[in-house]
C-alpha cells in the first residue's frame, strides 16, 4: 500500500490518525506471501510425479509384471485416500476448507491413481467385461463422491470431465472443439443433454444450498458445452430455427447471471448468442436468391449496427450490476 | 504525455488503495464512504469481462466497417492501399482519443481496440511502402509506433513490443557487424542497464501511471538477460552463423555440399555456468529482497535451465527425470510449507488478501482438468488398445 496516499488523506482530514496508524502498522508488518509459488511447485510436482510414474510403468511393463504394478498403484491410491479419510474435517453441505496445505494435493493424487488403477484393471483383465461404459462409470462415481465428500473443486472438474467422457464428449477446456467431431448428429444431442444436466446441477446446488460453491464449476462447463452443441446443430443441420432455443437459453442465463451478479456469464451468453444470430443472418443471406454486393454491404451494416447495439447493452448491464462487483 | 486525465488517475489510485485498506479492515466504513464521495469515479473502466466483450465488439465494428468501405470501392490500386491505411490509422486514432476525452473511457476495451486498429493500419502502411529492407528498419518502425502508444496509453503489450523491437534493432545491427562475437555480452550489459533503469524509473513520481508497464518491462529485461547468457540460445546463434558467407538455412537444394560446421562455441564453460547460475541468483535475490518478480522469473527460468541441460545431455530417461523432479519439487514445497507454519523471516504461506476477479474463476480447477484430465484420458483410450472407441467423442488423436 502507498503510505504517502494515506498520509495525504489524513492531512485532508478524511482519515483519522488511528486509521492511519493502523494502515502503517499493517504495511510495515506485512509478510511476503509464498502461497502461490509453493502451491504451483506442489502442483507441478504432483503432475510430474504422476505423469512420470505412468510412463515408467508403461515402459517397463514386461519386467515388473502386472500384479506388482497394480499393487503399487493401489498402494499409492489407498495411501492417499487413507490420509484423506484420517485428516478430513467433518462433512458439511457448505464449503469446507482443507485441514492443511497438502490435503488437496494428496486427494488429487489419490483420485488420479485410482482412475489409473481402474483403467489398468480393465485393460489387462477386462474386469468389467466388454461393457466399456462401466469402466468410466465407476471412476466417475468415485470422483463425484470424493469431490463432494472432501470438498474439492478440482476433483469435481475431473468428475465432470469423466461424466462427459462416459457420455462420449471431450470437455477438456482447450480441446473442446478439436477433439469432438461436431458433425456427428449423436454427439450434438449428447452435448445438449450433457449441458442441460450440468446447468441443472448448478441450478439445484444453488437452490437447495447444497455445496453452493460448486455451482460455478457446473454451470461453467454446462453453459459452454450447451451453447457449442446448439450452435453446432444450427450450422451442421443448416437450419436457422436453432437460433430460437439459443435465444431462449440466453434469456434464462442472463436472468440467472443478473441474480448472481456474474459478468462472466453475461459476457459468454451474449457473445455465444451473438455468434449464433450472426451465423443465422449469414445463412439467410447465403440461401437467398439475390446474393450480390448490395446484400454483402447490408451484412456489413448489420455487423456494425449490431456490434454497436451490443456495446450499449453490455455497458448498460455493467452499470446495473456494478453496485455488487463479482465475477 | 499520457492521454488519460492525470489528476483523475491519481484519484483512481486513491480509491483503489482505500478500497483495499477497507477490505482488510484497516479503516472504518464511514471513512471509506466519505473518501469515496469526495473522490468520485470519473473514468469508465469496467470489469475485465465487460472489457473483453467491448474489445471484441469494437474490433468487429472496425473490421466490418473496413469491409464496407472496401465493398464500396475505396481502394483501387496499390497506392490506394497506402492512402487508405493512413486514413484508417487516423480514423482509429481519432476514435481512440475521442473515447478517452469525450466518453472518459479508461482501458475499457473500446479505446484499447481502437489503439490496436491504428497500430495495425500503420503496419499495413509500412509494408505497402516497399522500403528496402535493411533488417532493422521494420524493428525501428515498430519501436517508434509502440513506444508512442506506450507513453500515450500506458498499454502493457505495447510496452513489451517496444522493448522487444528495440532489442531487435540492436541485435540485428550487431549481428551483421564485426562485433558479433561480443553480442551476448552487449545484450547482457544492456539488459542489466535496462533492469536497473526501469527499477529506478518506477520509483519516480513522473512514472506513476506506468506502474504495470514498468513491471512487465522489468520481467522482459530479466528474460533478455537470461537469453543473452543461455547456452542453448548462444550456441544456436553460433551454429547459425557461417564465417564463410551469409546465414545458413535448411533449404539447400539437393546435391550442394553441406557447409562446414560452425566453429564450436568459445567460452562454453562460461555460458554453462550462467545458464544454471542465473536462475538461482534470481531466486536468491528475489527471496532476499522479497521481490516477487525476481523470484517468479527465477523459478520459471529454472525450468528453462533444466530443459537446456537436458537438450544436450540426457542424463536419464525422461520419465525417470520426471519422477525425480516431481519428488524433489514435492519435497521442497512440503518442507517449506512445514517450515513456514509459523511465519519466519517475514515470509508466510498464508494467502494474500488481495483477490482479483480472475482468481474467482477457479482457474486452478480448469488447469487441473486441462493437464490431468488429459493424462487420464490418454490412459483410458490407451487402455482399450485403440479399439472400438468409447462413443463419438474420443476420436483417438491424443
Amino acid at each position: 500500500m502507498n503510505i504517502k496516499l494515506f498520509e495525504k488523506l489524513h492531512g485532508e482530514g478524511k482519515l483519522s490518525l488511528e486509521s492511519l496508524e493502523r494502515v502503517k502498522t499493517a504495511e510495515s508488518g506485512k509478510l511476503f506471501s509464498l502461497h502461490w509459488e509453493l502451491k504451483t511447485l506442489l502442483y507441478l510436482g504432483v503432475l510430474l510425479f504422476s505423469g512420470g510414474l505412468g510412463t515408467l510403468i508403461y515402459k517397463n511393463i514386461d519386467t515388473i509384471g502386472h500384479q506388482a504394478i497394480l499393487l503399487v498403484i493401489a498402494a499409492v491410491s489407498g495411501g492417499c485416500y487413507f490420509y484423506c479419510f484420517k485428516h478430513k474435517l467433518s462433512f458439511s453441505r457448505h464449503k469446507v476448507l482443507p485441514p492443511n496445505s497438502f490435503f488437496d494435493y494428496i486427494l488429487l493424487l489419490g483420485c488420479l491413481t485410482f482412475v489409473s488403477f481402474i483403467t489398468y484393471l480393465q485393460a489387462q483383465y477386462t474386469v468389467f467385461g466388454y461393457n466399456l461404459s462401466a469402466a468410466t462409470f465407476i471412476p466417475m462415481l468415485v470422483l463425484f463422491f470424493s469431490a463432494y465428500y472432501f470438498d474439492h473443486i478440482g476433483v469435481l472438474s475431473l468428475a465432470i470431465t469423466n461424466l462427459a467422457a462416459w457420455m462420449g464428449v471431450t470437455v477438456t477446456p482447450l480441446n473442446i472443439l478439436a477433439a469432438n467431431d461436431f458433425g456427428d448428429e449423436r454427439l450434438i444431442f449428447t452435448g445438449i443433454i450433457l449441458g442441460a444436466i450440468l446447468v441443472g446441477a448448478a441450478y439445484l446446488s444453488r437452490m437447495k444450498d447444497f455445496k453452493k460453491h460448486f455451482a460455478f464449476t457446473f454451470s461453467n462447463f454446462g453453459v459452454h458445452i450447451m451453447y457449442i452443441a446448439l450452435i453446432a446443430a444450427q450450422i451442421v443441420f443448416d437450419n436457422v430455427i436453432w437460433f430460437l432455443p439459443i435465444a431462449a437459453l440466453t434469456v434464462f442465463f442472463i436472468i440467472q447471471a443478473r441474480k448472481e451478479h456474474s459478468f462472466y456469464f453475461i459476457l459468454i451468453s451474449v457473445l455465444y448468442s451473438y455468434f449464433s444470430l450472426s451465423a443465422a443472418i449469414i445463412q439467410l443471406a447465403w440461401h437467398s436468391s439475390f446474393l450480390d454486393e448490395g446484400l454483402l454491404m447490408l451484412v456489413c451494416i448489420y455487423f456494425i449496427g449490431s456490434a454497436i447495439a451490443l456495446i450499449v447493452l453490455l455497458m448498460r448491464e455493467h452499470k446495473k450490476l456494478k453496485a455488487h462487483d463479482r465475477v | 504525455m499520457i492521454a488519460y486525465n492525470s489528476g483523475e488517475l491519481d484519484k483512481q489510485e486513491i480509491r483503489e488503495e482505500v478500497q483495499s485498506a477497507y477490505r482488510q479492515g484497516l479503516i472504518t466504513e464511514t471513512a471509506y464512504k466519505d473518501i469515496n464521495t469526495s473522490y468520485p469515479e470519473y473514468f469508465y473502466s469496467p470489469n475485465i469481462f465487460i472489457r473483453i466483450g467491448l474489445f471484441i465488439l469494437t474490433l468487429i465494428i472496425a473490421i466490418f466497417g473496413l469491409g464496407l468501405l472496401l465493398l464500396m470501392g475505396a481502394v483501387d490500386s496499390e497506392r490506394g492501399i497506402r492512402g487508405f491505411s493512413v486514413f484508417i490509422a487516423v480514423v482509429a486514432y481519432a476514435a481512440c482519443e475521442m473515447m478517452i476525452h469525450g466518453k472518459k473511457h479508461y482501458k475499457s476495451g473500446v479505446d484499447t481496440a481502437s489503439m490496436w486498429m491504428c497500430g495495425a493500419a500503420l503496419c499495413t502502411f509500412y509494408f505497402m511502402m516497399d522500403l528496402v529492407d535493411t533488417g532493422t528498419s521494420l524493428y525501428a518502425f515498430l519501436f517508434v509506433v509502440s513506444a508512442y502508444f506506450t507513453l500515450r496509453f500506458a498499454d502493457v503489450p505495447m510496452a513489451i513490443i517496444a522493448y522487444g523491437s528495440l532489442m531487435m534493432v540492436i541485435f540485428v545491427n550487431l549481428d551483421n557487424s564485426g562485433a558479433r562475437a561480443f553480442l551476448p555480452f552487449v545484450i547482457m550489459l544492456l539488459s542489466i542497464g535496462a533492469y536497473f533503469g526501469i527499477k529506478a524509473l518506477a520509483r519516480k513520481t513522473i512514472a506513476r501511471h506506468y506502474k504495470y508497464c514498468l513491471t512487465f518491462l522489468e520481467i522482459c529485461a530479466l528474460l533478455t538477460l537470461y537469453m543473452s547468457m543461455n547456452y542453448f540460445v548462444v550456441n544456436e546463434l553460433n551454429n547459425e552463423y557461417d564465417p564463410a558467407g551469409p546465414y545458413i538455412d535448411d533449404s539447400y537444394p539437393e546435391g550442394t555440399p553441406v557447409p562446414p560446421p560452425a566453429k564450436p562455441l568459445a567460452l562454453a564453460w562460461l555460458f554453462w555456468t550462467t545458464t544454471i547460475a542465473l536462475p538461482l541468483l534470481y531466486i536468491y535475490f528475489g527471496l532476499r529482497k522479497k521481490d516477487r518478480i525476481l523470484l517468479g522469473t527465477g523459478l520459471l527460468l529454472l525450468a528453462a535451465a533444466t530443459f537446456t541441460v537436458r537438450y544436450y545431455h540426457s542424463i536419464m530417461p525422461l520419465e525417470g527425470a520426471m519422477v525425480l523432479a516431481g519428488i524433489i519439487m514435492i519435497t521442497i514445497a512440503w518442507s517449506v510449507i512445514r517450515y513456514l507454519k509459523v511465519p519466519k523471516h517475514g515470509f508466510t504461506n498464508e494467502d494474500d488478501d488481495e483477490k482479483g476477479a480472475i482468481e474467482k474463476l477457479h482457474l486452478e480447477s480448469l488447469v487441473i482438468t486441462q493437464t490431468m484430465g488429459q493424462q487420464q484420458q490418454v490412459e483410458t483410450t490407451k487402455g482399450y488398445g485403440g479399439g472400438s472407441g468409447i462413443g463419438g467423442g474420443a476420436s483417438g488423436d491424443f
